[in-house]
């Protein structure tokens, strides 16, 4: 590596600006102590351990899934189960019957009541409406 | 390459720390070699590229250093390693360059040029100032070619392989920033003999 053929090209003046300017402009070798530090300083980062880059593409594209599966549609909304609402004058006979009336009457009243009419006429054809 | 693990240390105390892996201790023994006869170059080279700043010159070449150890067994040759270096070196320097612009920017006032804890005897302050804003107002191509080849003594074929530029185009950059200098800079370097 050398500049001899490079210089060889220039002028008389031209190589004389150059050979100026690189002696006016540039550090001073680095000797003794800034050299043992810059040494030790590049020891230590190269036996510093290393973050394994390999693994960032691996991280991207785990971080990618997280956010695309984050951002689908979440599941649909559940709707509240339908609320059973008692009958209140039903429930009001019922209470009747439980609390004064003879619980075999209850049955026989509440499945009367119950019954659709075609049933309660068979009911009342074989059972004599028992 | 490898991951995450504790790499072994190429120097000791100055001297060269054999591993007991053959492949390892070659491949120390061999950045050691490498370090020792491209750190002065290196730093020559980044300190004009960073525009006199000899901390952020050892920043640059420690990185380019660690890069080139990190890619030392992709290369056989020691020409084509020395080329892959220099090229991340002044990949390194220009990024330095950024990143002090962003700071400047974002982070408030930050001295551009830091004082110098070594600096050139022969050279005052104010021409080195002189001569740094000169080179800075070349374009990029022709910065690095002038420094390359006429500061930095690269071969004209050389610079062009570490610019990835053809030798051709690298002649006439270099013809530019001659011109572009001795033009900016005559009335302080007499291109006849003395600086003024």
């Amino acid at each position: 590596m050398t500049r001899e053929p490079e210089l060889e090209e220039l002028t008389r003046e031209d190589a004389r600006f150059v050979e100026r300017l690189r002696s006016l402009y540039g550090p001073e070798p680095l000797e003794g102590a800034r050299r043992a530090a810059f040494d030790a300083r590049l020891q230590e980062r190269i036996a510093r351990p290393r973050w394994p880059f390999a693994l960032i593409p691996a991280f991207t594209a785990a971080a990618l899934a997280l956010v695309v599966w984050n951002s689908l549609p979440g599941e649909p909304a559940v709707k509240p189960a339908p609320t059973v609402t008692a009958n209140a004058a039903s429930a009001a006979a019922w209470e009747e019957v439980l609390f004064e009336g003879d619980p075999t009457e209850v049955q026989a009243v509440s499945v009367h009541d119950e019954l659709p009419p075609d049933y309660k006429a068979i009911e009342l054809a074989f059972f004599d409406g028992v | 390459m490898d991951g995450l693990h504790t790499e072994t240390r190429f120097l000791h105390g100055g001297v060269l720390a054999l591993s007991t892996a053959p492949a390892e201790a070659d491949r120390e023994a061999r950045f050691a070699a490498f370090a020792a006869s491209h750190r002065e170059r290196a730093l020559r080279l980044a300190w004009r590229l960073v525009g006199g700043d000899m901390a952020a010159a050892e920043d640059v070449t420690q990185d380019a250093l660690v890069k080139a150890y990190r890619g030392l067994p992709q290369f056989r040759d020691e020409a084509a390693l020395s080329t892959w270096f220099y090229r991340i070196l002044v990949r390194q320097a220009y990024s330095f360059l950024r990143w002090r612009r962003v700071r400047e920017r974002f982070g408030g006032e930050v001295p551009e040029n830091p004082p110098d804890p070594a600096p050139t005897p022969q050279s005052d302050p104010a021409l080195r100032r002189r001569i740094a804003d000169a080179l800075a107002t070349l374009p990029r191509t022709q910065r690095d070619a002038f420094l390359l080849v006429h500061l930095e003594g690269f071969t004209v074929n050389e610079a062009a392989e570490i610019m990835g530029r053809a030798p051709g185009t690298l002649k006439s950059n270099l013809h530019r920033a001659r011109m572009a200098l001795r033009r900016r800079l005559d009335d302080v370097i007499d291109s006849r003999g003395e600086s003024r």
